[in-house]
């Protein structure tokens, strides 16, 4: 398969274009159909959308907005944020958005299965929010897992991620707890057709990008 | 100008801002007058062909389509599910397709124990096969973006105007006398995309 070059747009809910650092502090970047216009003439291979504040806020999908979003799009377009059903991905769908990045909505194994049957496990996206120190418990009942503490804490209010990884993720073993640290997850132990996701400042090293989204293959 | 069937399946304002960026006039429309006195037009659509089958006749799209299409004789182009219901019918429902093509669609098979998936989602070189107008068999590579889990299949081969290989070759764009398909999304497919819509454009 080729390579494929996908640039991360975080959005907030007053449909920003913004920046974080470490989930913290935000900085305006502008707006996002400028950006999508330059990601255009760049002829990126298909663009990722992320509403940051939705699911943090409860809210859904910003449907109006993200259909003129995706109308600007000469790319295929994949949206992430206050996913939590299927039938919010068919409404999606009929708007232009092509893929379905589940934040802490992955844990729900059976919207990850029913997305993948309706809309082909190439379209479900599992996004990870890794933290360069922390952990996170690789128990894998995701309805019995528990988000522990991060192991130092930080002054960010963000939600420390929220998921359970999968046991099939190669460096997730059951009951065994996981130090994120730098690298926080090697390049060459990512599964194959994982897609560590870059962000606007450029290709940086890996242990740099976050958040880090796997393709999901149930 | 370019008549952008509109009919509430899937989103047209891409394809109307990429044919605006190419400076190709062009507005969506779902009134039957407006279709049928078109002097050329695009059928989009995503989803299930029985839907978008039933939409069109609930809305009473079909005889407009047939007239510009059928009597007028101007260019139709057909995206993805357009592309399909250019066909007779379809493995995926019971609906009659509009039948523009003698061809019918159905589900993609992949050999067995091999890597590739259904639905086909992804960017993938296509083969122009020579015959047609929209592609030319001589010009560099071109890539495009498909989603689909159905392909067409011509009874005559000569109606292919291009190929794509996953598991065998594919057609993925059909063309006969004034009607087009292709089912790929020109519209998601810059550089490439804008080309296969400025050929369409610029036909007479």
């Amino acid at each position: 398969m080729r390579k494929r070059i996908i640039p991360v747009l975080l959005v907030d809910h007053h449909r920003r274009l913004v920046k974080t650092i470490g989930f913290g502090p935000r900085t305006y970047v502008g707006d996002p159909f400028n950006v999508i216009r330059l990601f255009n003439e760049k002829e990126v291979d298909e663009i990722c959308v992320l509403d940051i504040d939705a699911s943090a806020q409860g809210g859904r999908p910003d449907l109006g907005f993200l259909r003129e979003l995706a109308s600007e799009c000469f790319m295929p377009m994949a949206y992430g944020g206050g996913i939590t059903a299927a039938q919010q991905c068919e409404e999606l769908n009929r708007a232009g958005i092509e893929k379905f990045v589940l934040g802490r909505s992955a844990a729900n194994t059976a919207l990850v299965q029913d997305l993948a049957r309706t809309f082909g496990s190439q379209a479900t996206v599992a996004c990870v929010d890794s933290r360069m120190r922390g952990w996170v418990k690789s128990s894998c009942s995701p309805s019995t897992a528990t988000v522990p503490e991060p192991a130092t804490t930080s002054s960010s209010s963000a939600p420390w991620p929220p998921i359970c990884p999968c046991r099939r993720w190669p460096w997730a073993e059951p009951e065994k707890r996981y130090t994120l640290r730098r690298p926080c997850v090697p390049v060459r132990r990512l599964p194959p057709p994982a897609v560590p996701l870059s962000s606007l400042g450029g290709c940086e090293p890996c242990w740099s990008i976050t958040p880090a989204c796997f393709r999901w293959t149930p | 100008m370019i008549t952008v069937v509109d009919y509430g399946v899937g989103n047209v304002g891409a394809i109307l801002n990429m044919l605006d960026y190419l400076g190709i006039d062009a507005e969506a429309s779902s009134d039957g007058q407006q279709i049928a006195s078109a002097s050329k037009l695009i059928l989009p659509g995503v989803g299930a062909f029985d839907k978008a089958m039933l939409t069109l006749r609930e809305r009473r799209l079909i005889d407009p389509l047939n007239t510009a299409v059928l009597e007028r004789r101007v260019p139709v182009l057909g995206v993805c599910l357009g592309m399909q219901l250019l066909a007779r019918c379809s493995e995926e429902g019971q609906e009659q397709g509009l039948g523009y093509v003698d061809a019918e669609v159905v589900r993609i098979t992949v050999p067995p124990g091999s890597a590739l998936k259904v639905p086909h989602i992804g960017w993938m070189e296509v083969n122009p096969t020579g015959r047609g107008r929209l592609f030319a068999a001589t010009q560099a590579p071109e890539r495009f973006y498909f989603d689909h889990s159905y392909h067409v299949v011509c009874t005559d081969q000569e109606d292919v105007s291009a190929t794509f290989s996953y598991g065998a070759e594919l057609c993925c764009a059909v063309e006969r006398a004034n009607v087009f398909g292709v089912q790929f999304h020109p519209e998601k497919s810059h550089r490439f995309g804008m080309r296969v819509l400025n050929t369409f454009g610029q036909l007479t």
